[in-house]
């Protein structure tokens, strides 16, 4: 070692042997864990079990309009759900979702550190949706006739739209997770300014319309401190696998961008994002720890880490939406802003925190903008789930998003900051694909 | 490179002499690029779990310490990331730990980007070869290169000052020397 300055301040910085000694459990309990999965206790017992019920009595109700429909069998069997076939069965969770014979849909009691690893979807924890408030969002009439479910979900405001979902069951072979409606609108401005960072407050970020993933990590430590912050920050913030050269690819993509050198279109530069071209994934139960097949990409699944430990034959994945944002950029926004929103933007030294206020105004113009910019997004966007079977067989199902109503959020974080929200209200409407 | 796990230890004794040995290095990485000790701490304790769940190659000790190297970067950039979007106030100044070795060293040091600060620790201190640290960062050698060069302008007086003097040192002994053998 050379010694210098630097090297002896270096020296100084040592990790504190609770440190070491915390880390050193945490990977032993780590390696515990992986040898015995099925291994939870305490609190995890507690999470898991009001976890699994919501997630039954959705399986059961999903699988319930399924029989309805299908086979006039409204015979239930509750937490193994039946589609009726002998060479399989099958249960699609869709988030909190909770869809019984009596109450035709509503969100679930959950638990929101533990199913949710994405939050601002819980629209509340023990609120109905009543079938008044299914036919203002459902874009027929007569919904109960056919296999279709309602439920409602808020986000933040943030590009980030994701549909959590598990499918469970026997005699699974695959899942297929695709994204229809969505496209790259190139021509418009697609520069979102960040909330700023220490290292500069005009740092911007790009965002891909659409994109997939599966979890990976399915046996990471559980902090509440963490997943909640998690909750709230969606899900590209946290934890990349980092076995793949994602960062690398995004890092020369920022480049890319800011370069003025570099004369080519956006979108011939966005093309060259990892993950920007492809619409569809297919996730297998023994591939989900290992890399999959992606349009004829090797992809790395990425994800972040789960706070509930998978069980047996479940295939977990999640389908994202990602919005692009309008450029609220003083300079490129304006077109699209009316005066009023550019001053408040101006006015935010960091460079246009989307979460920020300015203390007595409100901004009114600013919000109404984005919130509009979301809504023009998500409501194209449609996700298609299919299941493939070992029998050769396939069930498909589609999600629809419908953007609703927007609504104010707030919370605190660690360290008690009260931190305001703009949110959207997203219906998400479930049907089989063959009965569309 | 130190220690060999690769003996008869049964395995969970090889993951703490794993985690034992290069504490201290994902430490200090942790902590010169996220400037806080308590996310060094968690980041510490983040790789350590990654040991496990990500299969480190815990045989092949020199590709071990590049891996872990690694995952620790990646790690950092992941919470710098989460941070960017969840505002949050360190509370970190206020202990007493930090006033401890906060010197005008570390601000000097953090006052470079992260790329330059943790090239300069891989080469100073844990003494890789500008081709070792771009395969670990995944970089070019002429990037690795020109990174270290321009870290060495903006922090030419902490890292020549005390290597200078040694080298005067050495160079007096072996004059030393050399005047004895003739």
């Amino acid at each position: 070692m050379k010694i210098n300055k630097l090297t002896k301040a270096m020296e100084a910085v040592k990790a504190p042997h609770d440190a070491v000694d915390k880390a050193v459990k945490a990977a032993l309990e780590a390696d515990k864990r992986r040898k015995q999965p099925k291994l939870i206790t305490g609190q995890k017992i507690r999470r898991f079990v009001s976890v699994a019920a919501a997630c039954a009595v959705l399986a059961a109700g999903i699988t319930a309009g399924q029989v309805y429909h299908q086979n006039k069998n409204s015979d239930i069997t509750g937490n193994n759900a039946d589609t009726g076939s002998n060479s399989h069965s099958f249960s699609l969770l869709v988030n909190a979702a909770e869809i019984t014979e009596d109450e035709k849909i509503g969100l679930s009691e959950i638990d929101f550190t533990g199913v949710n690893s994405l939050g601002m979807n819980a629209y509340s924890s023990k609120q109905k949706l009543t079938n008044e408030t299914i036919e203002t969002v459902t874009p027929e009439g007569e919904i109960w006739n056919r296999p279709v479910h309602v439920f409602r979900m808020q986000y933040r405001l943030y590009p980030v739209v994701e549909i959590p979902i598990v499918c469970k069951g026997n005699g699974i072979k695959s899942v297929t997770y695709k994204v229809n409606g969505a496209y790259l609108k190139a021509n418009r401005k697609l520069k979102l300014l960040s909330e700023g960072t220490e290292e500069g407050p005009h740092e911007v970020d790009y965002y891909d319309l659409v994109d997939l993933y599966t979890e990976k990590n399915r046996d990471t430590k559980y902090d509440p401190n963490e997943s909640l912050e998690a909750l709230m920050n969606g899900l590209t913030d946290y934890s990349y696998d980092y076995d793949h050269d994602e960062w690398e690819k995004e890092w020369k993509l920022r480049e890319a961008i800011r370069d003025p050198d570099d004369k080519r279109t956006l979108e011939e530069k966005l093309k060259e994002r990892y993950y920007y071209t492809y619409k569809s994934m297919t996730v297998s139960y023994e591939e989900q720890l290992k890399c999959v097949e992606v349009d004829e990409k090797d992809l790395v699944p990425y994800g972040r880490k789960t706070y509930d430990p998978a069980q047996e034959k479940e295939i977990r994945g999640s389908v994202a939406a990602i919005a692009l944002l309008p450029s609220f950029s003083p300079e490129l926004a304006k077109d699209e802003l009316t005066k009023e929103a550019q001053e408040y933007m101006e006015g935010i030294p960091s460079g246009g925190s989307y979460g920020k206020f300015i203390e007595g105004k409100e901004h009114t113009d600013y919000w109404e903008a984005l919130f509009n910019a979301y809504r023009s997004q998500i409501e194209n966007v449609s996700l298609e789930v299919t299941v493939h079977f070992d029998d050769g067989t396939d069930e498909g199902y589609i999600l629809e998003l419908i953007p609703g109503e927007r609504k104010n959020y707030s919370y605190y974080d660690r360290y008690d900051n009260r931190i305001k929200v703009q949110t959207i209200m997203i219906d998400v409407v479930v049907r089989k694909k063959n009965d569309q | 490179m130190e220690g060999n796990f690769a003996g008869k230890e049964n395995r969970s004794e090889m993951i703490e002499k794993v985690i034992r040995t290069h504490a201290d290095m994902i430490y200090r990485i942790a902590y010169q690029n996220t400037g806080n000790y308590d996310d060094a701490e968690d980041i510490l304790q983040e790789v350590s779990i990654a040991l496990i769940t990500k299969n480190a190659p815990l045989h092949d000790e020199e590709y071990l310490k590049r891996w872990l190297v690694r995952v620790t970067v990646n790690k950092c950039r992941d919470m710098h990331r989460h941070r960017k979007r969840l505002k949050t106030e360190p509370l970190e100044e206020h202990t007493d730990k930090a006033a401890e070795t906060k010197s005008e060293i570390w601000e000097e040091l953090f006052s470079l980007p992260e790329k330059y600060r943790i090239v300069l620790y891989l080469y100073y201190y844990e003494n890789f070869t500008i081709k070792d640290i771009a395969l670990t960062l995944k970089k070019s050698v002429n990037t690795v290169s020109s990174d270290l060069q321009r870290a060495r302008k903006k922090l030419k007086i902490l890292i020549t000052e005390e290597e200078d003097r040694d080298e005067n040192k050495q160079t007096d002994k072996s004059d030393g020397s050399r005047k004895g053998t003739a």
